[in-house]
């Protein structure tokens, strides 16, 4: 990435209050300064263009010497971000106390330096920034140094400050760990929603019988790892489909974080995620009051200021919007789903190109459905077009495979039947090609292509029941069952059957159930 | 927010050069918030520490407005941080982390990357650890979102590897650091060894697995602890030409690695002190000349710019000076030292430490004993004799009170005498002697006090002396006070001055 393009992203990616502070802190300096020209005009502009650039400002010596302009805009940028960070976030103001510390001995002002030192040192930990500890302990190295040469009786020795290093030490290297355990289960979930192979279990289970995981409490030796250590448990019981298991987990972590408010500070993406996965417990045990609730609290995180950076603001979008839309087709109420997709619409215009692929999935996934829910397929078509278009190898397959299938269903909605052998085939030849392919896919193939490519009889309700009953006996396999997470074919047989709305048939199907 | 005391403000605000003070004054101008702590300091800046209790109706007005002394003090301290943003690389990385979080936030990611990799190249060369550790903690963040991108710069699992080796090599650091603290220890504690139990205990450090060879270290900072700890231990074991090859490897290693010399600018110092020392204690005044004159250079480099830094060179230099000029017969040139060394207490006041004035006016009372000033030299002794800390210097603690022995027998005050050689045996009932000589001294003294002929006494220990200067421990013991000159002065009825002056002439040419 050029400068240019940093520099132009940088600027568009400040929000008003960050703006505000950089105008302010530039107001500081006298006189003219070429480089709020050029901010306020890349402000100005939608795109990157240097040669626009260059014309608006051709009477202006500054653009002889463009690039040096650009690059104190630059400076000017991120070191007004970094006094703004300081100003708003409590790691960033102890982060800049450190240098207190330093300042201060440098002046040979011991005293105040040790004053200093203990204020900050216990802020650290009251954040468990093990870096930063490490970081203030060397300094406490040289100022029990100083104090002793002065006389100053403390009971701080060095032996004392390298064992305190050593524990912290201990603690990064826990944290680590599980660190490298939970990506091990996020890359599994980055692939698939439950796990399905022998092996994939088998590595889950290892994990989950980690001997300092298995230990609890007893060796966990800071809240960052116990922090973790439920996030691993969660997304395993996920990984696991053992809902009631994820829900403990990722509850816990959710009020051991609020009892310790310094935690979301710390962790803020495993709270929003958290949360998410809480939502999706709810929707399973049909507890739509509690799922939306958490829902409006984790938007009521969005305006949060410890939740403004753009990453976090991504996570809560796509946890906050999809959870939302999936609640309400789980419920049937598509239609209310549909009115949450222009601010997800929104979202995506925003933030698309920084999404990351799995959310960009999931995200179009649940469009389709919504779309497909209110019989509104000519959308539904255009969304589930862009996830079997997208050339993810290794990402979310499981959502891949299963848009294939309602792509055929999408397009006998429409009545596309002169497409649809074609597609078919397309379909088939590509369940073909996979080791490991489902047998609901093998049976829904077999089965649709009786219904939609055969000739339409009146027969074809009793079509539609033999569809059902094969339907029903393929998912009493706990893993093909999985598919009905993605798409009720139930409620789409049942719809078809009844000659109800898709909608309709999955309102009557909770109802039952209920 | 810590408390602070309106002495704590004022020594802040005292420390400040012009320059910080101005740059204060600029950026406190341009926030209205912070007009009272401005107002505060400007009354403070020009008050003398011996008016700050007296009552001022502007500051007693002024210190009226809640935690006024806390935001003043941090105010200064946030000025501070912006005057030396760009000088202290330490900040300079830490800015540098900031800016990589605040990509990260706004969700540039290949240029979070970009950054990424170019600072901790940077930190790698300086081997800040500590710095990488956070680096990577950034790191695995975005290592999370670069998988989800499918790009793969590196693995977790590398950067894991990558982590532990940190750890292990500041690991390493601590465990050198602690052995360096356990042989500075036993320093502190007892100056040199003397007996083969106590050359066993330093020859034992020299000797573990740490300390044997340079292959236990994971770092060039870990090579500096190294070559400092064993030469502390050499310097200990009063094998001056090991001490002198240990402390060189270090300067040497430190001065092709700039960053080293930033990182541990002390050790440097005291590296560069104990070569020093070593031509000092070798009586190559002239070297030694020469050596302080470099010395006194670094004054001007950068990672000596700060008020430690540079009283340790104040203090080193000028105490070098002392030494050579006192011990090498140049009384006319060390007075001079003493009446700068006294201008810069003044300044510096309680920031210079009670060992560096221990060692000042224990020399200052050697020096105006050999010039036959004594009643200055009582003077200095005095200001040493009332320092009560039993745990700093006890070398000169006990040779302060010999000085202390020969001062009122110079001054004629016997009565006084004897006490103070009673006094001097019960102190020497809980502290050991270190050397022959001492107890010598002592013996000598209360021989003098009693006798008629003080002549003879005075020939008989000369021999004794020279004698048990043959013993290469006990000549230490004439490195803290000339007694050998002093007793060829009485016996041969010349100035100590003038003999020391004889002694050292040849000594002034290497």
């Amino acid at each position: 990435m050029k400068p240019s393009n940093l520099l132009f992203d940088i600027i568009k990616s400040l929000n008003n209050e960050e703006v505000k502070y950089f105008r302010k802190v530039s107001s500081l300096q006298q006189g003219e300064k070429n480089y709020i020209k050029l901010f306020n005009y890349i402000s100005s502009l939608e795109e990157y263009d240097e040669e626009m650039v260059k014309v608006h400002f051709k009477n202006e010596t500054f653009i002889k010497h463009l690039p040096s302009e650009k690059n104190q805009l630059l400076h000017h940028v991120l070191k007004s971000l970094r006094h703004f960070r300081i100003e708003n976030n409590s790691v960033a103001q102890i982060n800049e106390k450190i240098k207190n510390i330093q300042i201060l001995f440098n002046k040979s002002l011991y005293k105040q330096a040790r004053k200093v030192l203990n204020e900050v040192k216990e802020q650290a930990y009251e954040y468990e920034l093990f870096y930063y500890i490490l970081e203030i302990i060397d300094l406490e190295k040289v100022v029990i140094d100083m104090e002793a040469h002065f006389g100053q009786i403390t009971n701080i020795t060095i032996e004392k400050l390298i064992e305190e290093e050593v524990d912290i030490y201990k603690k990064i290297e826990q944290l680590t760990h599980f660190e490298k355990l939970l990506s091990r289960l996020h890359q599994l979930s980055a692939k698939l929603l439950f796990v399905r192979t022998k092996e994939d279990v088998d590595e889950i289970e290892k994990i989950l019988n980690d001997a300092t995981l298995l230990n609890g409490e007893e060796t966990i030796n800071s809240q960052k790892s116990f922090i973790t250590a439920l996030h691993i448990k969660g997304l395993a019981a996920r990984l696991l489909n053992k809902p009631e298991e994820m829900f403990d987990a990722f509850q816990s972590l959710i009020f051991s974080m609020e009892n310790n408010p310094s935690l979301i500070s710390e962790l803020p993406k495993n709270y929003v995620q958290a949360h998410g996965y809480v939502v999706r417990y709810y929707a399973i045990k049909r507890m739509y009051t509690d799922g939306f609730k958490t829902i409006d609290k984790l938007k009521a995180l969005w305006l949060d200021p410890a939740f403004k950076s753009t990453d976090l603001q991504i996570a809560i979008f796509s946890n906050s919007y999809i959870n939302e839309m999936l609640l309400y087709a789980y419920i049937g109420q598509h239609d209310k789903a549909k009115n949450v997709i222009p601010a997800v619409i929104k979202g995506l215009e925003r933030y698309e190109a920084k999404i990351n692929e799995e959310e960009l999935l999931r995200i179009y996934q649940i469009i389709t459905m919504v779309y497909f829910g209110v019989g509104e397929y000519s959308k539904a078509l255009h969304w589930v077009n862009r996830i079997i278009n997208s050339n993810y190898a290794e990402l979310r397959q499981d959502i891949i495979r299963i848009s294939k299938l309602i792509n055929l269903i999408i397009h006998f909605e429409l009545g596309n039947e002169d497409l649809l052998p074609y597609i078919y085939k397309s379909t088939v030849r590509f369940v073909a090609s996979l080791d490991d392919s489902y047998k609901f896919e093998q049976h829904f193939l077999e089965h649709f292509k009786k219904i939609a490519l055969s000739k339409r009889e009146g027969k074809q309700t009793q079509s539609f029941v033999k569809f059902k009953e094969e339907m029903q006996n393929v998912f009493k396999d706990k893993y093909e069952k999985n598919a009905l997470e993605y798409f009720n074919f139930y409620a789409w047989l049942d719809s078809k059957i009844h000659n109800i709305s898709f909608s309709d048939a999955i309102k009557i199907r909770k109802q039952n159930m209920a | 927010m810590a408390t602070i005391s309106i002495e704590e403000l004022h020594d802040l605000i005292k420390s400040l050069s012009k320059s910080e003070k101005r740059f204060f004054k600029l950026t406190a101008s341009t926030d209205s918030d912070t007009a009272a702590c401005s107002k505060l300091f400007d009354e403070l800046e020009n008050l003398p520490s011996t008016e700050l209790l007296k009552s001022n109706k502007t500051i007693t007005k002024l210190l009226k407005t809640k935690n006024i002394l806390e935001e003043t003090f941090d105010v200064i301290l946030k000025s501070q941080r912006t005057f030396y943003a760009e000088s202290i690389s330490a900040y300079r990385i830490k800015d540098e982390i900031s800016n990589l979080r605040n990509l990260f936030d706004k969700a540039q990611y290949k240029q979070c990357r970009k950054m990424l990799n170019k600072l901790k190249d940077e930190a790698y060369k300086e081997e800040s650890f500590n710095f990488i550790l956070e680096i990577i903690s950034v790191e695995k963040q975005l290592l999370d979102i670069e998988n989800k991108f499918g790009i793969n710069f590196t693995s977790l699992d590398n950067l894991i590897k990558e982590e532990q080796e940190l750890i292990d090599k500041s690991k390493n650091i601590g465990e050198l650091t602690q052995a360096f603290s356990k042989v500075n220890y036993l320093v502190r504690q007892n100056m040199v060894a003397k007996t083969a139990k106590e050359f066993e205990t330093y020859d034992k450090f020299l000797n573990s697995a740490l300390l044997k060879n340079t292959s236990r270290c994971l770092s060039k900072k870990a090579l500096v602890l190294f070559y400092h700890t064993r030469a502390l231990c050499y310097s200990k074991k009063r094998d001056n030409d090991a001490r002198k090859v240990e402390f060189s490897n270090m300067i040497k290693l430190m001065d092709s690695n700039p960053f080293l010399i930033y990182e541990y600018p002390k050790r440097y110092l005291s590296a560069i002190n104990n070569v020093l020392s070593v031509e000092i204690e070798k009586a190559n005044y002239l070297t030694a000349e020469k050596l302080i004159n470099k010395f006194i250079e670094l004054k001007k480099h950068p990672a000596f710019n700060t008020t430690d830094l540079q009283l340790k060179i104040f203090t080193s230099t000028t105490n070098g000076q002392l030494l050579i000029y006192t011990d090498g017969g140049r009384t006319d040139k060390a007075i001079p030292v003493v009446n700068y060394i006294n201008e810069q207490i003044e300044i510096y006041q309680d920031k210079i430490n009670k060992e560096e004035l221990l060692i000042f006016y224990y020399n200052f009372a050697n020096l105006f004993i050999y010039a036959g000033n004594y009643i200055e030299a009582s003077k200095y002794l005095n200001l040493l004799l009332n320092e009560n800390d039993m745990h700093l210097r006890q070398d000169l603690q006990c040779f302060s009170r010999l000085q202390n022995i020969i001062l009122h027998f110079e001054l004629n005050k016997i009565p006084q005498l004897k006490y103070i050689i009673k006094t001097a045996h019960d102190f020497y009932k809980n502290q050991k002697y270190q050397f022959k000589t001492e107890k010598m001294v002592l013996n000598m003294f209360e021989e003098l006090t009693e006798t008629d002929t003080p002549q003879k006494v005075w020939e008989n220990y000369l021999r004794e002396f020279k004698e048990a200067m043959k013993d290469p421990y006990e000549k230490i013991a004439n490195y803290y006070f000339d007694f050998l000159a002093y007793i060829e002065s009485k016996v041969n009825g010349k100035p100590i001055g003038d003999i020391i002056f004889e002694k050292q002439s040849d000594n002034w040419k290497k």
